[in-house]
């Protein structure tokens, strides 16, 4: 499924995990987790969907593309919600723009 | 095909240890 969001600009962002940050998946929880400099995230589903596609060399344009091949919703949608999402623990320091 | 949801993420208190 192609999906043409390269009018948006989501093309030129790539996101990637600033140094010190990590993402893991506890087995005994079952659950991701965003681990930080002495901070802990927990991601929700979606949220750890969106945080397993990012390896500094997908563009935030990719990964929504990506999203909306496995979700049922409007892929401008997707990309917005990804973006605001990714700003926003870009604003904690936990992702890099 | 999956039901799109908002992505949310939640910080954890990390509670320190006597």
């Amino acid at each position: 499924m192609s999906v043409d969001l390269a009018a948006s600009g989501l093309a030129s962002i790539v996101p990637a995990l600033p140094r010190g940050v990590r993402l893991r998946f506890d087995e005994s929880r079952q659950q991701w987790f965003l681990l930080g400099p002495e901070r802990v995230f927990e991601p929700d589903d979606t949220a750890a969907e969106i945080l397993r596609l990012i390896d500094g060399t997908r563009s935030v344009e990719a990964i929504a593309q990506d999203l909306a091949g496995k979700f049922e919703a409007d892929p401008a949608e997707i990309a917005a919600d990804v973006m605001a999402f990714l700003r926003d623990l870009a604003g904690q320091r936990m992702i890099d723009l | 095909m999956r039901k799109w949801k908002k992505p949310m993420i939640t910080e954890v208190a990390v509670g320190c240890e006597t």
